[in-house]
C-alpha cells in the first residue's frame, strides 16, 4: 500500500489526536506533499469545529424554566390542561392524546394548537401572519363537508362552531349534535329527534377551561410553512393560496388578503397503498347483539395520527362559509344535556396504541381460530375480527349492554391493528405468525424495532413479549 | 422492573431535564424544537413508568432517547436552506459578526441533517464524544459497549460526515 492511501485511511484519527507519534510524524510528512489529502483533513477539521461550536451553546434559563414546568404539568394531570404554547407534535406525540384521540368515534374531529415561524419572499403575507390573525380570533362559525373515498365510501357536511374556550359544537345534516371539549377530553352527543344524550368523559367542578386554538386543519402547518401557491378567484374574492404538502397528505388554504384569514381550506390524505397500510375502521350494528339493527356504530382511528404517514383513507375535508368572530351563546357549548334529555354516561376505552393491543387480539383471534394465528391479510383487516367481537359479547344479556362492551372492543381490536400498521410504515416489522400456534413459546409471531428501548422486541407463541438481537430474529419465511 | 411514582419522576425531571434540553438544543439549533423533544423524552418515561428497571443507569438512558427522538426529529424537518456558505469562518474561529453567527448556525444545522443520516449508533458515539464532550469510558458506559467498540463508531461517523458535509463545504467556496 502507498503512503497516499495509508495516510487517508489515519487522517480522522489525527484529527482526533489519537495516532502514535510515529504515525503522526508520517501523516504529517505527507501533507506537506499533498494537496488532497491537505483538502480532506481540512473538511474533517471543518466537521470538528462545528462540533466544537455547539459543545458551549446551553438552553438559556428560562427555556428551561418553561420546559420542566410543561413537563411537570403534563405528568401531573388527569384532564389536560393544554398549555397554549405546547405545539401540536408534542401533543400528538404524547400517548395520552394519543389514546384520546382514538376514543373519538367520528371521523376527523380533531383539533390542533400550532405554533409556526417562516417567511415568504414578496408582497405577499407570509402564512405565519394568517395564523397569527387567527390566533387573535375569539370564535369561528364554518362549515365542513367530509368526503371519503374508496370501499367505506362516506359523504357529510356539518357546521362547525369554536368558541373562546376552544369548544367545539358540530351539527350534522341529520341532526345530531357533537359538543365537544378538547381540552378536557369531554364529549357530548345529542340527539333531539329522541331527546337521547351520550356523554364520554365527565365535566368536573374545578376543570380548567381552554381556549380558542382550534385550528385542527392547520394543525400541520406548524412544523414546516406552508408556502405561497398563486392567486385565484374565489366567490368574486382575488384570494391568495397557500399550499402544504407532504407524502400522503395536502392542505389548501385559500386567504382573502383583505382581513388576512382564510375562507376556505381542503385537507386531503391520501392511503399508503404502497406498503398496504389501512386506516382501521369497523362498525358494528346493535342487530348483531339482539338489538336494534338501525343503530350502528363505527369506529376508526387515524385520520388524525396517522395522516403524513399514509396510515388513513383518500379522503377530503373542505373547510368554508368561515364566519370569524361571531358572538356564540354559551348554551350552545353546555355539556350538561338540555332539560327533558335522558343522559346516557358512557365510559370510553382508554388504553394506549401499544403493543399489548396487538398481543390482545392475538389473543382474541387464537381463541376462537383453534390457536392458530391470523395471516397477515386477516391481520390488516378489521372486517376480519368482526364475527369474533360479535361472537365473544353477543349472549343471553341486555342487548344494550352486549353493544357498549362490544364497542369497547371494537376500539381494542382497531388499536391492535393501528399498532401494526404504524410498524409497517417505519419499516422495520416483520409478520411470521401463519405457522405458529398459541402456546408456542419458543417461536416467534412477529417482531419490531421499538423505539423506545431502542431494540428488537418480539411477541412469541405463548404472547409473551421479549426483548431480540438483531440476529436472532427470524427472516420472513 | 420497579414503578416511579411521581416524586421520583420530579427528580429525575429536576435532576437530568437540563442535560435533555441542552442536547435537544445543541442538535437542533431551536428551543421550541428542543422544548418539543425535551416533552417528549419525559413523557415516555412517565408514560411507562411501571415498566422501569431500578437500576438504571438515567443519565446514560436519557442521553440516548433525547439523540434518539432529537434524530428522528431532524429526519423530519425540512431541508434547511443551502445558500452559498462560507465555512472558512470555521477555520479562523471568526463567529463574532452578526453574518458569519449566521452562518455558524446553518453550519450546525447542516451538520445535524447530516448526523440523522448516520447509523444510530455512529450518531450516538459522534455527539456524546464531540457535541456532548464525554470521553471514550463514559460514552462505553453509556453505549453499553467496549471503548474499542465507540471508537470505531466515532471513526466511521467522523468519515461519514465529512464525506456528506462535502457538497456544503464546495459551496462554501472553499476549491
Amino acid at each position: 500500500m502507498n503512503t497516499h492511501s495509508t495516510v487517508q485511511k489515519l487522517l480522522t484519527a489525527y484529527a482526533l489526536g489519537e495516532l502514535s507519534q510515529q504515525d503522526t510524524l508520517q501523516v504529517q510528512a505527507h501533507l506537506a506533499e499533498c494537496d488532497s489529502c491537505r483538502d480532506q483533513l481540512a473538511e474533517i477539521q471543518a466537521v470538528l469545529n462545528i462540533a466544537d461550536s455547539m459543545k458551549t451553546q446551553t438552553a438559556p434559563q428560562q427555556v428551561h424554566n418553561v420546559a420542566t414546568q410543561e413537563i411537570q404539568a403534563a405528568s401531573g394531570r388527569t384532564k389536560t390542561e393544554k398549555s397554549e404554547h405546547i405545539s401540536w407534535s408534542r401533543i400528538m406525540k404524547s400517548n395520552i392524546t394519543k389514546s384520546a384521540a382514538a376514543a373519538i368515534i367520528i371521523i376527523g374531529v380533531l383539533t390542533g394548537i400550532y405554533q409556526l415561524t417562516g417567511s415568504i419572499d414578496g408582497a405577499v403575507p407570509a402564512f405565519a401572519d394568517v395564523l397569527e390573525n387567527i390566533s387573535n380570533i375569539t370564535s369561528v362559525v364554518y362549515r365542513e363537508k367530509t368526503e371519503v373515498f374508496g370501499p367505506q365510501k362516506l359523504n357529510f357536511t356539518s357546521t362547525k362552531m369554536v368558541n373562546q374556550y376552544g369548544i367545539i359544537r358540530s351539527e350534522l345534516e341529520h341532526g345530531q349534535i357533537m359538543i365537544m371539549d378538547v381540552a378536557n377530553r369531554i364529549t357530548l352527543w345529542l340527539t333531539p329527534s329522541q331527546k337521547k344524550a351520550e356523554r364520554y368523559g365527565k365535566p368536573t367542578p374545578n376543570m380548567k377551561s381552554g381556549k380558542f386554538s382550534y385550528v385542527g386543519w392547520l394543525r400541520k402547518l406548524h412544523e414546516t410553512e406552508a408556502e405561497f401557491a398563486h392567486e385565484e378567484e374565489l366567490d368574486g374574492i382575488m384570494t391568495n393560496v397557500y399550499v402544504w404538502e407532504v407524502p400522503f397528505e395536502k392542505i389548501t388554504v385559500w386567504v382573502d388578503p383583505k382581513i388576512n384569514l382564510p375562507v376556505k381550506v381542503e385537507h386531503k390524505t391520501f392511503a399508503n397503498t404502497e406498503q398496504n397500510v389501512v386506516m382501521p375502521q369497523l362498525s358494528i350494528s346493535k342487530g348483531d347483539f339482539g338489538g336494534d339493527p338501525s343503530v350502528s356504530a363505527g369506529s376508526s382511528i387515524g385520520s388524525g395520527r396517522g395522516s403524513g404517514k399514509g396510515i388513513s383513507q383518500d379522503m377530503i375535508r373542505t373547510l368554508y362559509n368561515f364566519q370569524w368572530n361571531v358572538e356564540l351563546d354559551e348554551s350552545l357549548f353546555g355539556l350538561e344535556p338540555p332539560e327533558g334529555y335522558t343522559l346516557e354516561q358512557k365510559y370510553t376505552e382508554q388504553s394506549p396504541v401499544d403493543e399489548n393491543s396487538l398481543v390482545h387480539i392475538l389473543d382474541l383471534w387464537a381463541r376462537y381460530n383453534d390457536g392458530a394465528f391470523p395471516t397477515a391479510e386477516q391481520l390488516n383487516d378489521p372486517e376480519t375480527f368482526k364475527p369474533l367481537i360479535i361472537e365473544e359479547y353477543d349472549g343471553d344479556g341486555d342487548p344494550e349492554e352486549e353493544f357498549d362492551e362490544a364497542r369497547k372492543e371494537v376500539s381494542r381490536v382497531l388499536k391492535g391493528i393501528y399498532f401494526v400498521q404504524e410498524r409497517k410504515v417505519d419499516g422495520r416489522w416483520s409478520y411470521v405468525g401463519d405457522n405458529v400456534m398459541l402456546g408456542e413459546q419458543d417461536l416467534v409471531v412477529c417482531w419490531w424495532f421499538d423505539e423506545e428501548t431502542d431494540g428488537y422486541r418480539a411477541i412469541l407463541g405463548d404472547l409473551s413479549i421479549v426483548d431480540m438481537e438483531e440476529d436472532q430474529l427470524p427472516t420472513q419465511p | 422492573m420497579a414503578e416511579l411514582d411521581k416524586k421520583d419522576f420530579d427528580n429525575l425531571v429536576s435532576r437530568h431535564s437540563r442535560q435533555v434540553l441542552n442536547t435537544a438544543l445543541r442538535l437542533l439549533q431551536d428551543e421550541n424544537t428542543a422544548r418539543d423533544v425535551h416533552q417528549e423524552v419525559f413523557l415516555a418515561i412517565w408514560q411507562r413508568r411501571k415498566r422501569y428497571n431500578s437500576t438504571v443507569n438515567w443519565g446514560g438512558y436519557l442521553y440516548r432517547v433525547t439523540i434518539r427522538k432529537t434524530m428522528d426529529q431532524i429526519r423530519t424537518m425540512k431541508t434547511f436552506p443551502t445558500t452559498g456558505l462560507q465555512f472558512d469562518h470555521f477555520h479562523s474561529g471568526e463567529q463574532s459578526q452578526p453574518a458569519a453567527r449566521a452562518i455558524a448556525q446553518e453550519a450546525r444545522q447542516q451538520l445535524s441533517r447530516c448526523l440523522g443520516k448516520l447509523a444510530d449508533k455512529q450518531a450516538e458515539a459522534f455527539t456524546l464524544m464531540r457535541i456532548e464532550g464525554l470521553s471514550y469510558p463514559e460514552v462505553a458506559a453509556i453505549m453499553e459497549c467496549k471503548e474499542e467498540t465507540v471508537r470505531v463508531h466515532l471513526h466511521r461517523a467522523l468519515k461519514q460526515l465529512t464525506k456528506l458535509m462535502h457538497p456544503y463545504f464546495e459551496k462554501g467556496g472553499r476549491r
